[in-house]
C-alpha cells in the first residue's frame, strides 16, 4: 500500500513538472459553468448554450409562497461538448434561495435536472414580504462529475 | 547420446532466451516513470470520446414532480493534436459526429503564452466560422477562458487530475506469457496501471518500458474516452 502511495506522489510530481514546463502554468479548479438567477416571488430564467447539434438548454423555475410549500426546479444537461476545447461533465448543480431579510437556503445536486421544495417562513414578495431571489448554477469539469 | 545433448542444448538455449525475454520486460521503475514524464513537453495525441446525450425532463406540476431521462443521441468527438509546451502552442484537428454522421470539423491553434485562439469551424454544408467567435457566441467563452479550458484538458493535465481524484492506483502485472512475448519483441512493451476516481470512473493507463504514458482510457456509464500519446523530440 505504501509503495503505491509513493507511486501516486511521484506521478503527481512528474505530471506537475510536465504541466508547469514551458511558459504557462496550469490552472486549477477550472470549470465551465452556467448560472441563472431571478427575483421572486415567481422565478423564471432560461439559457441556451452551444450550437446545433451540441445545443444545451437550461431552465430555472420556481416560486416562494409564504408559509406553505415553496418549490424550485432546474433543468440542465449532463455533458457539454465544446468543439476544440473538450467535453465537460456535470460536477454539481447548486441552488440558492435568499431574501433581503437574511433568509438563505443552499442545496447541491449531482444531477443536472432536479426539483426541490422548501418551507419559506415569510410573506411572499407581493404580499409585502422581503424580496426573494433564486440562483441556480451548473458547474462542469473535465473528467470528474456526477450523473445525468 | 549426441541427439539428447542437442535437445538439452536447445532446451537450455530456449530457456535462456525466454528467461532473458522475461527479465527484459519488467514494468518500469518509479524512477523511469519520473524521468520520462519530466521530458514530456512535446507530444502528439489522439483523443476519442464517445458519449450519450440525454434530455432530462421534469414532469408534473406544483410540488409533485418527477425527473425523466430521455436518450437523444450518441456523440463522438475525435481529436488529433500536437502539444509543444516549450513554445506554448497546441494545434488540433477535431471532428464531431452525431449518431455516426459528421456534423462539424474544427482546426485550431492555441497560443498559450500569447493567449490567442485561432482557427476555423466548418459545418457539413461548407459554412465556416471563426473559432474564437464561435466559442464566444455559442458558449460565452472568451479567448482567455478558452486557453484556460484547453490547458485543463491537455492529456498530461487530464491524467494528473484524474490521479489526483483517485486513491487506488495499482499496476496490472502482465501475464508471464505476455512478458516473454514482449521480451522477444513479438508484442509491444506496455505496462498497465488502473485506478478508479472518486466518482467511480475507471481509468486505465499504459506506459512503455521507459515509463512514458502512451495510452490511457476511461469508462463511465455514459461515456468512453481513449487517448494515445506519441512523444516528440
Amino acid at each position: 500500500m505504501r509503495r503505491w502511495t509513493k507511486v501516486v506522489v511521484v506521478l503527481l510530481f512528474v505530471m506537475l513538472n510536465a504541466a508547469m514546463a514551458g511558459r504557462t502554468a496550469a490552472q486549477w479548479g477550472l470549470h465551465y459553468s452556467v448560472v441563472l438567477s431571478d427575483d421572486g416571488p415567481e422565478f423564471y430564467d432560461t439559457a441556451a448554450v452551444g450550437d446545433w447539434p451540441f445545443y444545451y438548454y437550461f431552465k430555472l423555475w420556481g416560486e416562494v409562497d409564504s408559509y406553505s410549500t415553496s418549490w424550485y426546479e432546474g433543468k440542465g444537461t449532463s455533458t457539454i461538448a465544446v468543439l476544440a476545447i473538450g467535453i465537460y461533465y456535470l460536477d454539481d448543480a447548486r441552488v440558492t434561495v435568499s431574501n433581503t431579510a437574511g433568509f438563505r437556503l443552499h442545496r447541491t445536486y449531482s444531477q443536472a435536472s432536479f426539483t426541490g421544495t422548501f418551507f419559506y417562513p415569510f410573506l411572499d414578495d407581493l404580499d409585502g414580504g422581503p424580496r426573494s431571489k433564486l440562483t441556480i448554477g451548473w458547474y462542469y469539469t473535465r473528467g470528474t462529475g456526477g450523473t445525468y | 547420446m549426441r541427439r539428447y545433448l542437442v535437445i538439452v542444448a536447445v532446451l537450455v538455449l530456449l530457456g535462456g532466451v525466454i528467461g532473458a525475454a522475461y527479465g527484459l520486460s519488467q514494468p518500469p521503475s518509479q524512477k523511469a516513470i519520473a524521468a520520462s514524464f519530466e521530458g514530456l513537453h512535446k507530444y502528439r495525441f489522439t483523443r476519442e470520446v464517445e458519449f450519450k446525450q440525454y434530455d432530462v425532463r421534469i414532469v408534473g406540476s406544483g410540488t409533485s414532480k418527477v425527473v425523466q431521462k430521455k436518450f437523444l443521441y450518441t456523440g463522438r468527438i475525435v481529436t488529433t493534436g500536437t502539444v509543444d509546451l516549450v513554445k506554448g502552442t497546441v494545434k488540433e484537428h477535431e471532428e464531431a459526429y452525431v449518431n455516426g454522421s459528421l456534423v462539424m470539423v474544427a482546426n485550431a491553434v492555441f497560443d498559450l503564452g500569447g493567449g490567442k485562439v485561432s482557427g476555423v469551424v466548418t459545418l457539413p454544408d461548407g459554412t465556416k466560422k471563426d473559432l474564437a467567435e464561435f466559442l464566444r457566441d455559442s458558449y460565452g467563452i472568451d479567448e482567455k477562458r478558452a486557453i484556460e479550458m484547453l490547458q485543463a484538458n491537455l492529456p498530461t493535465i487530464l491524467l494528473r487530475d484524474a490521479v489526483l481524484h483517485s486513491s487506488s492506483l495499482r499496476a496490472v502485472s502482465p501475464s508471464p506469457g505476455d512478458r516473454i512475448m514482449m521480451g522477444l519483441g513479438l508484442k509491444e512493451k506496455l505496462f498497465e496501471y488502473r485506478f478508479t476516481t472518486d466518482n467511480r470512473m475507471e481509468w486505465k493507463v499504459f506506459v512503455d518500458s521507459q515509463g512514458r504514458p502512451v495510452k490511457f482510457e476511461y469508462t463511465r456509464e455514459d461515456a468512453h474516452m481513449v487517448v494515445t500519446i506519441t512523444p516528440l523530440g
